[in-house]
């Protein structure tokens, strides 16, 4: 059985536990067996996986597939997760990986290496993609952001799809997107710089402010 | 500088509903817990026809009746698959190298449980119906400790 050490075991309503001790205990219940703990893993990173899928452009049903693959792929290495605090980054490199293989065998991409990903013309479903699948259901007022956003270079779109995402998981949000794109932490910061400035060119070039006051 | 975080919160905004699981992907993901095996070495993947990417690998929807070629491994243990049969039920013919009889049981998701084939003392075994999506075997020879194929996907 666990250690008794712990005072997130004990006092879970009256302090906040170090998120790094409470990810340790989950992941440690999980191993031992306990459906409760495996349950709130699910629930703290499955937004996390959802999103790196849809961030790749796969379709809900590969991303289905693909978020499904990690959880069991995980099950697979639940033993052999020596230090729990780095669960994110290895669940968002899983998925990453099982994106590109899936990605490579249905051959919706160019033969690619792993270092960049060829997109096909970015507001165009890939072949085999229903394209009601893939639509993008934006409010009014978001319109316009949308289609600045849309004609940003794939790569950038990537990136700030990934960026959005993580910070609700808690980790730096740097290092773990850096872990799911596949790319060094350090080189983050300039390029969410360079992508936003060149989204704050295309809304410019559009006559439409970046602010959410305007209808 | 802040103008910039201004633009990333708006984007934030409207990404973020892009970005959540529906609750069917969360719920299978609680559900997969009972896939798991335990004591059992893990046979990798370490060959698999589809990947290395012939003019002959199947596309999505398309009717080319091609089989895949998939290979586990683990230091004692070999376990060669072809996968044929039809989109919605594929076959698996087996080989196990070192030959010999061993029980095969056969985990999926969306199964309603493990099934269990036999291989002969060839090493020989066939499983029907599996079900698209993810699948795994465990071999259990006598005198020695199970062996996990880990899971991989079928179209």
């Amino acid at each position: 059985m666990s250690s008794d050490n712990l005072p997130s075991i004990e006092d879970s309503n009256s302090s906040h536990p170090a998120p790094d001790d409470d990810l340790a205990r989950l992941v440690r219940s999980a191993t031992d067996g306990d459906q409760q703990a495996w349950n709130e893993l699910v629930d703290r990173f499955s937004g996390l996986l959802w999103a790196i899928c849809r961030a790749f452009r796969l379709n809900s049903s590969d991303a289905s597939d693909v978020c499904q693959l990690t959880w069991l792929r995980l099950l697979e290495h639940l033993e052999s997760i020596r230090d729990p605090a780095r669960l994110p980054g290895w669940l968002a490199t899983t998925c990453r990986r099982e994106c590109l293989v899936l990605l490579r065998r249905n051959k919706r991409l160019q033969p690619v290496d792993d270092e960049r990903l060829h997109y096909l013309s970015s507001d165009q479903p890939g072949p085999g993609q229903a394209a009601a699948d893939t639509a993008v259901l934006v409010a009014d007022r978001d319109a316009g952001l949308w289609h600045a956003f849309t004609r940003l270079s794939d790569r950038c779109q990537q990136v700030l799809r990934m960026l959005v995402v993580i910070p609700d998981t808690g980790p730096p949000s740097y290092q773990l997107a850096a872990q799911a794109l596949g790319v060094p932490t350090g080189s983050l910061g300039p390029t969410r710089g360079r992508c936003l400035a060149q989204l704050r060119d295309l809304l410019d070039a559009e006559g439409i402010s970046g602010a959410a006051t305007d209808s | 500088m802040r103008d910039e975080d201004e633009l990333f919160q708006r984007l934030t905004d409207m990404l973020s509903p892009q970005h959540n699981p529906p609750a069917m992907v969360t719920e299978l993901a609680k559900q997969s817990f009972g896939l798991r095996t335990v004591d059992a070495e893990l046979a990798t993947l370490t060959a698999d026809s589809q990947i290395v990417g012939t003019a002959a690998a199947v596309r999505r929807g398309a009717q080319v009746d091609v089989p895949r070629l998939l290979t586990f491994e683990t230091p004692g243990l070999l376990v060669e698959l072809e996968i044929g049969g039809s989109a919605r039920r594929h076959r698996i013919l087996g080989e196990l190298v070192p030959t010999g009889p061993a029980m095969i049981e056969v985990r999926q998701p969306g199964a309603l449980g493990p099934r269990a084939v036999t291989a002969d003392e060839d090493g020989r075994f066939v499983v029907d119906g599996l079900l698209p999506g993810p699948f795994s075997l465990t071999c259990r020879r006598d005198g020695r400790s199970p062996v996990t194929t880990e899971w991989t996907s079928l179209d």
